[in-house]
């Protein structure tokens, strides 16, 4: 049961992420912050279908970490939920043709190592 | 000069059949650029530093001050849920309903409620910077839940953890010394 939470957590948030990733960006930046602008940009993204599909990803992700939780100690449900970082870093080089540094590529692997040994 | 921006389409975004409709109007954009070089263009060119610089400024303490809003109610959302959760017991049930009762909880709802502020806080973020940017500089809020589990809620931190939050925090200092923006390739100054 608690392995296949994690997978869950980790597919389900690797797909979310993607997903509103792409659907933020042809949102585009926020320029006001006043609340009527961010409730006006939460309805745009709202009935953008990739924040439509990634925001379930990210639910069902959300809620198996809840599950994931109640079971296991917090220093171990929430590092392990980051184990997706290089594939995720992998997907945004991809699929959202970002430039990743060689900085990054170290970070990523440097946080992935890190959660690792939070996980131990 | 106005700062221009080149969007680069999103390969997803083709599923829409929207990429060719920018490509056309990024060569429009392109062929109508002047294309001469001279004495008044390179005095312009020199003006345009200010506003760029002021654009990398403004860009980089809004990204800061979104992360750290991020940061913050991810660490302070999860010990609410962790807490709460261990005072109604242990949920393994695949219906919804034991899931919905929890959010009556005290320290489940503010939970969820810093969660929603954390997604929303997160989508801001993500409308501008990179999700490898995004992803990595966040995930600092590894090392603070693991120091809240510690000091909050007693759990056992070993050296090892501690070797593996200073590896985390190097990876973030690593990654934010990057620009947060690359997919309309404007260089941001740090």
């Amino acid at each position: 049961m608690t392995f296949l939470m994690i997978a869950i957590v980790v597919i389900g948030s690797t797909a979310g992420d993607v997903l509103c990733s792409a659907g933020m960006k042809r949102q585009g930046e926020l320029e006001n912050y006043s609340l009527g602008s961010i409730m006006h940009m939460c309805s745009n993204a709202a009935r953008d279908p990739f924040i439509l599909a990634g925001i379930p990803a990210m639910a069902v992700s959300f809620f198996a970490l809840i599950a994931l939780l109640s079971t296991t100690a917090l220093s171990f449900a929430v590092p392990v939920s980051a184990s997706s970082y290089v594939l995720e870093v992998a997907l945004a080089k991809h699929f959202l043709k970002e430039e990743v540094h060689w900085k990054r590529w170290a970070g990523a692997a440097l946080v992935t190592v890190g959660i690792g040994l939070l996980f131990i | 000069m106005a700062l221009r921006r080149r969007q680069v389409p999103l390969p997803l975004v083709d599923l829409l059949g929207e990429r060719k409709r920018s490509e056309a109007m990024e060569e429009e954009k392109i062929q109508a650029q002047p294309p001469a070089v001279n004495a008044s263009s390179m005095e312009n060119s020199r003006d345009e530093r200010t506003p760029q610089s002021t654009e990398s400024q403004r860009l980089l303490w809004k990204t800061t001050i979104v992360c750290v809003i991020v940061v913050g109610t991810n660490v302070i959302g999860n010990y609410a849920l962790a807490r709460g959760l261990r005072h109604i017991g242990g949920i393994e049930s695949w219906s919804p309903v034991p899931y919905i009762e929890a959010f009556v909880h005290f320290w489940i709802a503010v939970g969820v409620i810093l969660m929603v502020i954390w997604l929303i806080a997160r989508l801001l973020l993500l409308s501008w910077a990179d999700l490898s940017y995004v992803l990595l500089v966040t995930s600092f809020s590894y090392v603070l839940t693991a120091v809240a589990g510690a000091v909050g809620l007693h759990e056992v931190v070993s050296w090892v953890h501690w070797l593996g939050i200073c590896l985390i925090t190097l990876g973030v200092a690593l990654v934010a010394r990057t620009s947060p923006h690359t997919t309309d390739h404007l260089e941001y100054e740090k």
